[in-house]
């Protein structure tokens, strides 16, 4: 299936080999790790100690910090693994089968993240940790579904047919995206309506928003870094009969 | 914009929140921390295989590479 297309620029091809991935982002990485680190510390002192404390819920309101981008990025992230496998099944990008596996065991650790601290923030607010609502719920589908996705990886041998069993199961699963996205508008929930919205201006106070876009920018620069982390490390695994991959653990550095 | 307790001890208390707050902050640190050691100790894990691999040898599979 290794058709030419002449018309995709010579970065795309770099791009798509696992060769061309690995040398392309060893520059990226000390910057995106020096920009997730300033971003998510200076946020959370600010979210922490420097923005107001909520008129309604005190405190504990701080926990939206991590809570509202971990959830952002959960999401964001199922679409992250859905379309690369989707690329994959089509095209048969090597790469795109890699970055899916990558994805979802990142996918997996911030809807557990975003869990967690819902529950945690859930207690002093609604006076319990869970509640079996529709946004929480399909939160919790979520988490199964980047689950799924892992253990398909670890029920085949073959890499190639292990990709196109977590594609299908990672498309289908596409379903609950935009279940999640609009619980709380459709069903009666305890979960407040999203903080966030692109249509309108945030239902929050600039001093409370602010730290939450710093979080949020952090939270995305973590999820790039962690991602081709991620990538660089399955290339090295099934890559490790190439010449080049041999010679870069000869040489001892990156 | 100015530091919003009177003290460190009303900063820990958080108003009585501080268990429910610090909890989920110290959760996500551990979180966050283990996703981005697991990817390079797995990657130092297979470069030192590798490395160790004698020249020439082929495809034979040492024990780290076999994982995942």
């Amino acid at each position: 299936m290794a058709r030419t297309r002449p018309i995709m620029p010579a970065w795309f091809h770099r791009l798509g080999s696992p060769k061309g991935f690995y040398s392309m982002t060893t520059p990226w990485l000390p910057w995106l790790a020096a920009a997730s680190l300033v971003l998510l510390i200076g946020g959370a002192v600010w979210g922490l100690g420097f923005a107001p404390a909520d008129a309604k819920q005190g405190n504990s309101f701080r926990i939206i910090y991590i809570h509202v981008p971990s959830a952002f990025l959960a999401l964001a992230g199922y679409y992250v693994m859905a379309v690369a496998g989707a690329i994959g099944l089509i095209w048969r990008m090597k790469l795109s089968f890699m970055a899916m596996k990558a994805a979802a065991p990142l996918g997996a650790a911030l809807t557990l993240i975003s869990l967690v601290t819902g529950a945690l923030w859930g207690k002093p607010t609604w006076g319990t940790y869970w509640v079996w609502d529709a946004r929480i719920t399909s939160m919790l589908v979520l988490f199964f579904l980047y689950l799924g996705v892992i253990a398909l990886h670890y029920a085949y041998t073959n890499g190639e047919a292990a990709g196109k069993a977590a594609a299908v199961l990672a498309l289908v699963g596409t379903a609950n995206i935009p279940i999640i996205y609009k619980s709380v508008d459709w069903w009666y929930t305890l979960h407040q309506p999203a903080t966030i919205k692109l249509t309108e201006a945030p239902s929050m106070h600039p001093s409370m928003f602010q730290p939450l876009l710093v979080m949020i920018a952090g939270f995305y620069c973590l999820y790039a870094l962690v991602l081709i982390l991620n990538i660089r490390a399955e290339i090295l695994h099934r890559e490790r009969s190439s010449h080049w991959v041999v010679e870069l653990a000869r040489r001892g550095r990156s | 914009m100015s530091f919003q307790f009177d003290s460190l001890v009303a900063f820990y208390a958080m108003g009585g929140h501080g268990p429910f707050v610090w909890l989920s902050y110290l959760f996500t640190l551990m979180v966050l921390v283990w996703l981005v050691a697991s990817p390079l100790l797995r990657a130092r894990r297979l470069r030192a295989a590798l490395a160790r691999r004698r020249p020439g040898a082929g495809h034979q599979r040492s024990a780290e590479e076999k994982e995942s």
